[in-house]
């Protein structure tokens, strides 16, 4: 075992403020734990923003520098993940304006799955798998960027309505009516596509 | 064949963004209270909450699994995030600081170019300012001689009244040797303390 493993199992173990504090002081260490901690589910709700991979990984470096460079003016009265997100979402927003949103297949010409790792599965079970993703990403693809996200923010990173209002800025009100027209958009293609979930 | 909002019939009371809020427990107490109570009298929001019921249980299996996978990495992402990070920041405060340098030299280039009767009318407000300065503390020092002059007034009255009476001589070179005694003794007390040291 090297003789960083005991440092950065105990960083592991710091709530994000901590960790604030001693990247503010200087500790690399610090701010690369709040990196290894967010970067997973940063570069997982860009890329379903923006539908490209290789674009989310740039943009996740993007947002991870400006948290870098604001970390002064966190303010530990609010989440650490509602903060990050929130730039990560102005981050996705701007992206989208420039560039407008990707139509990126997630599957590459040769069946190998890039974005995300794929468990132990049979063959016949892995494409049956695939084939079900792929519709489903389809389906999250096709819907309005203001509902997708929401869908992103509430089903892949388990936010409470609350948390969803505070990163995409919008009211209570419409976090609410939005989810509800987002699933109700979603019922149909899914149907049609013989997902019934249950 | 599904019910979608459209084809309710709602009524004034009815809240359908209100459901997907009630099925993800986002209501509060009170709104939770109302919806239950409307969804008993009317149907259509009753068979909407059904509806969404549903669609919730295929989106949390189907989402569920297909949402929550996380992105694979480029080998030590964290660290060449962190370090792009820092490399960012020094550019920036390194292109601050060049900023300042030349928001200086331009500063002082201008008051060069504009001349010497530019800048008499520029520090013009700075010589006001200093004149007030001056004013204020010509009549402090006044106040300062004036004060010493009446106390020298009546410490010399006090000291001719005192050098009249018998014995009051005597009684002052008293006082003051024994002044000059205890004077001198803490003198020499506050040497050796300092000495100690050494």
């Amino acid at each position: 075992m090297s003789a960083l493993s005991p440092t950065f199992e105990s960083l592991a173990a710091l709530a994000d403020g901590d960790l604030v504090v001693r990247a503010l002081g200087g500790a690399d260490a610090g701010f690369e734990e709040l990196v290894r901690r967010y970067q997973r589910p940063i570069v997982s709700y860009v890329y379903r923003m923006i539908g490209d991979y290789d674009g989310a990984l740039d943009l996740t470096q993007e947002v991870f520098i400006k948290v870098y460079g604001s970390l002064a003016r966190y303010r530990s009265e609010y989440k650490f993940s509602t903060w990050i997100y929130r730039i990560a979402h102005n981050a996705a927003i701007d992206y989208l304006r420039r560039t407008g949103p990707r139509t990126q297949e997630l599957e590459t010409e040769d069946g190998y799955e890039r974005p995300f790792a794929s468990g132990m599965k049979t063959p016949e079970q892995e494409s049956e798998q695939k084939e079900r993703r792929a519709e489903i990403e389809d389906v999250i693809r096709a819907l309005p960027a203001a509902y997708r996200e929401l869908i992103i923010l509430r089903h892949g990173h388990d936010m409470s309505y609350d948390e969803i209002a505070e990163v995409t800025g919008l009211p209570l009100g419409t976090v609410k009516n939005r989810i509800f027209r987002a699933r109700e958009a979603m019922r149909s293609p899914l149907v049609e596509r013989g997902i019934t979930g249950i | 064949m599904h019910a979608t909002p459209a084809d309710m019939q709602t009524t004034a009371a009815c809240r359908p963004e209100e459901v997907a809020a009630y099925l993800d427990g986002e209501l509060s107490a009170g709104e939770e209270a109302r919806f239950e109570q409307h969804t008993r009298v009317c149907g259509s929001c009753a068979a909407l909450l059904n509806e969404q019921r549903r669609l919730l249980g295929i989106l949390t299996v189907a989402f569920g699994e297909q949402l929550k996978r996380e992105p694979a990495l480029p080998r030590d992402f964290s660290r060449v995030v962190r370090v792009h990070a820092q490399t960012d920041m020094r550019r920036v405060r390194t292109e601050k600081k060049r900023a300042l340098l030349l928001c200086a030299a331009l500063a002082v280039l201008a008051f060069a170019l504009l001349g010497g009767a530019a800048i008499s009318s520029a520090l013009a407000p700075v010589r006001v300012v200093a004149r007030a300065f001056v004013a204020a503390f010509y009549v402090l020092a006044h106040a300062l001689v004036e004060t010493g002059r009446g106390a020298a007034l009546i410490l010399r009255a006090l000291g001719a009244s005192v050098a009249h009476e018998p014995g009051a001589l005597r009684l002052l070179t008293f006082i003051g040797l024994t002044g000059a005694i205890v004077l001198l003794l803490r003198l020499i007390n506050s040497y050796h303390r300092t000495r100690l040291p050494d």
